[in-house]
């Protein structure tokens, strides 16, 4: 993983934290090939809602995008990386 | 009814009533996994949690919750989101929160209560009639056992209530959380009786108050089997 | 339970009172549209209501269209407003807009620490529907407001029922009211289960739901009283059915908890079993999960091709009133003889057992059963008889 995506990781693992109120996990506690939903991080659909909105207002992505590619959800590295490589485009 | 408990909590120091505390909120947070819930709900599964103790609840718990002002910081929390945000940006969970039975799931999800769930709204007695509701659920046969727990929230609505309307609502109005836990059966019996008269009642009280009766908040308080409660 | 439904009166995007509703159950769909009274710029269709009025104040729209359901069911029920003054008649009305404060250029002075209205916020506290209608009428007896999202009407309704059991009350005015708004109009969008075509309950490719506005309201009484004052009401209300899911405070419980619970505890109540119905009035948003639990919770319930449909394909989902509203539409179709058709599902889908009606339903029993699955996993069933 280059130095980049490291750091991109890390802040995007941070944000998902605030975001979400998960108060007792820290970024490092985030696994990223880890499901994001049911098991691993264990977020629910409410998350899922959350997330989209969280896209929309802090990386510009719109809802119409997200809603295209579903599987970018599957775990936090698929999610971050997708955010990653659309924020680099803008 | 017998009152198997009752709670208290207030941020002021109202007879009868325990200190409402960021504590006593946190722990509730952390026992009941509540990371999305609003502040209202916390309050209503505080005294949730409080009222049953070590009990189980089982399907023959019901729920009645009572506001008058109800979830007012979270829909003005949604109202912010729409006036700063594209509409299409307003958060969802928030707006979730702004229903007033979005608490009474809580506490069903957090104590597996499976009973009925009914969520009151409004600013004549309804606590009050929130206890005759329980009572009527339970001769009804739709539960043995009954919580009722009213809750207000301080926030922007009720500190400008009594500007702008004076003569209704006092400054500086309390916040916090008042709960029963009802039954027909003496075997629940901690607290005494609670009677109902619907006609010797002051109109216009608020959950607090009941009408200006402080007297009724201590008693129960300290109040053991051998009590009697009249409303 | 055995509490005679003695009048009811009904507005929704069918139109205002009974005929326009009975023919709007049956005719073909009226299609929801973009909203003409809420400022949004979300292009989600609603149902509206034919009516002028300004969305958003407190004690307005909502109340208006209270006033006009309720006027109906006491014309129907043979009773005047002025009969009831000072009698105990509990009023209880479900509602999920009239009991938030959520108009924007009032908050936003608040908030700004501009000078706020002081009279929208006197009207907001005197207008928690039960509590008008009580003072307006000059009633005396109980008032809720019952603020339990999608199941508030249902759930008023049957709290009405149990109020006369006990001798609470002799005369109860129950329904539900809510107006479209854009606070809720916004909120589901966010949550992800506004449709922005026309809902398809229970369809292979439901996207959401869509919201619509109305008021239901029906007279309940006891069976002697309304023998005593010479009134022969049409249906009663058999079972009241109420358990919660102790789930999610937005998904339901997947299997249907507290759904058969409360559907078991309905039938109990009305003496019946699920083979005596002869149709299912369900709740069916339009949505995905609601439409796959209910309909899998109902075919486990009921037996094989047991006929049900959702009137939320014509009136959309009007919140606090839906669970009114519905028991009321169940009340027509029992007295027609003929279940209506549920629209805009033309395939069983692959996740849901039973398909539902299809097209419009001659039948010969007189019991039909209500449901509403709420916001947070409240259920309520209503079962419903039609008199001979």
């Amino acid at each position: 993983m280059d130095e980049q995506t490291a750091d991109f990781r890390r802040e995007f693992k941070a944000n998902l934290i605030d975001w979400l109120q998960i108060e007792d996990k820290t970024p490092d506690d985030i696994i990223d090939d880890e499901p994001l939903f049911g098991e691993g991080l264990g977020l629910d659909s409410l998350d899922a809602v959350e997330i989209v909105i969280m896209l929309q207002r802090k990386y510009n992505i719109n809802q119409r995008e997200v809603d295209q590619k579903r599987e970018v959800f599957a775990t936090f590295a698929t999610l971050s990386d997708f955010v990653q490589e659309r924020s680099s485009r803008q | 009814m017998f009152i198997g408990n009752f709670v208290a909590y207030s941020d002021q120091a109202l007879p009868g009533f325990e200190l409402l505390t960021p504590e006593l909120l946190k722990r509730t947070r952390e026992r009941a996994t509540l990371r999305w819930a609003d502040r209202y709900t916390t309050l209503i599964v505080s005294a949730a949690l409080a009222l049953l103790g070590d009990d189980a609840a089982d399907d023959g718990l019901a729920l009645i919750t009572a506001t008058a002002f109800g979830t007012h910081r979270t829909t003005f929390s949604t109202l912010d989101d729409i006036l700063d945000f594209p509409e299409a940006q307003i958060l969802p969970t928030r707006f979730s929160h702004s229903v007033h039975n979005a608490a009474a799931a809580y506490v069903g999800a957090a104590l597996k209560m499976r009973g009925p769930a009914i969520a009151l709204a409004g600013f004549e007695q309804v606590l009050c009639e929130a206890l005759e509701l329980a009572k009527t659920f339970l001769h009804g046969g739709l539960c043995t056992r009954a919580m009722v727990i009213a809750a207000e929230e301080k926030a922007l609505l009720t500190e400008k209530a009594h500007e702008l309307w004076p003569e209704r609502f006092a400054a500086d109005m309390p916040e916090g959380v008042v709960g029963f836990l009802l039954s027909l059966s003496p075997q629940d019996n901690r607290r005494g009786r609670l009677l109902l008269d619907r006609s010797a009642r002051v109109s216009l009280s608020s959950p607090f108050t009941f009408g200006g009766d402080a007297k009724l908040f201590q008693a129960l308080a300290h109040a053991d089997a051998t009590s009697e409660h009249h409303l | 339970m055995n509490v005679c439904i003695s009048g009811f009166g009904a507005v929704s995007s069918l139109g205002v009172g009974l005929e326009a509703t009975r023919q709007g159950l049956y005719a073909p769909p009226k299609l929801p549209t973009l909203p003409t009274r809420v400022d949004t710029s979300l292009r989600l269709p609603v149902f509206e209501v034919p009516l002028a009025g300004e969305s958003g104040q407190p004690g307005g729209f909502t109340n208006t269209m209270l006033e006009l359901a309720l006027t109906e069911a006491l014309d129907q029920a043979g009773l005047t407003r002025s009969s009831l003054a000072g009698r105990k008649v509990g009023v209880c009305i479900g509602t999920t807009v009239a009991c938030q404060l959520n108009n924007i250029p009032f908050y936003d002075d608040l908030r700004s620490g501009r000078a706020a209205s002081a009279d929208l916020f006197r009207r907001y506290v005197v207008s928690a529907p039960a509590e008008w209608l009580r003072r307006e009428l000059k009633l005396d007896g109980p008032a809720i407001n019952v603020s339990n999202a999608c199941a508030s009407g249902a759930d008023a309704i049957g709290i009405g029922a149990l109020w006369l059991e006990q001798g609470a009350c002799d005369l109860v005015i129950a329904g539900g009211a809510d107006e479209l708004n854009k606070v809720p109009l916004d909120g589901f969008h966010a949550l992800g289960i506004c449709s922005k075509q026309p809902c398809r309950p229970f369809a292979a490719d439901r996207d959401g739901l869509n919201l619509g506005e109305g008021a239901g309201v029906m007279v309940l009484e006891r069976p002697d009283d309304a023998k005593r004052r010479g009134h022969c009401p049409r249906h009663t209300l058999a079972g009241f059915g109420k358990a919660a899911d102790a789930y999610h405070i937005t998904q339901p419980h997947p299997d249907g908890v507290g759904l058969e619970i409360a559907i078991t505890n309905a039938f109990r109540q009305a003496k019946a079993k699920p083979a005596d119905v002869a149709f299912i009035n369900a709740h069916g948003t339009g949505t995905d999960v609601n439409d796959r639990v209910e309909g899998q919770t109902l075919a486990r319930l009921f037996p094989p091709n047991f006929a049900y449909m959702s009137t939320k394909s014509l009136v959309g989902h009007i919140l606090g009133a839906a669970g009114a509203l519905e028991a009321i539409f169940t009340c027509i179709m029992l007295e027609q003889g003929v279940v209506a058709r549920n629209h805009r599902c033309p395939a069983c889908p692959p996740d849901i057992p039973v398909a539902p009606l299809s097209a419009d339903l001659a039948f010969d029993g007189d019991l039909a059963l209500s449901t509403s699955l709420a916001f947070g996993g409240s259920n309520t069933a209503l079962v419903i008889k039609r008199m001979s």
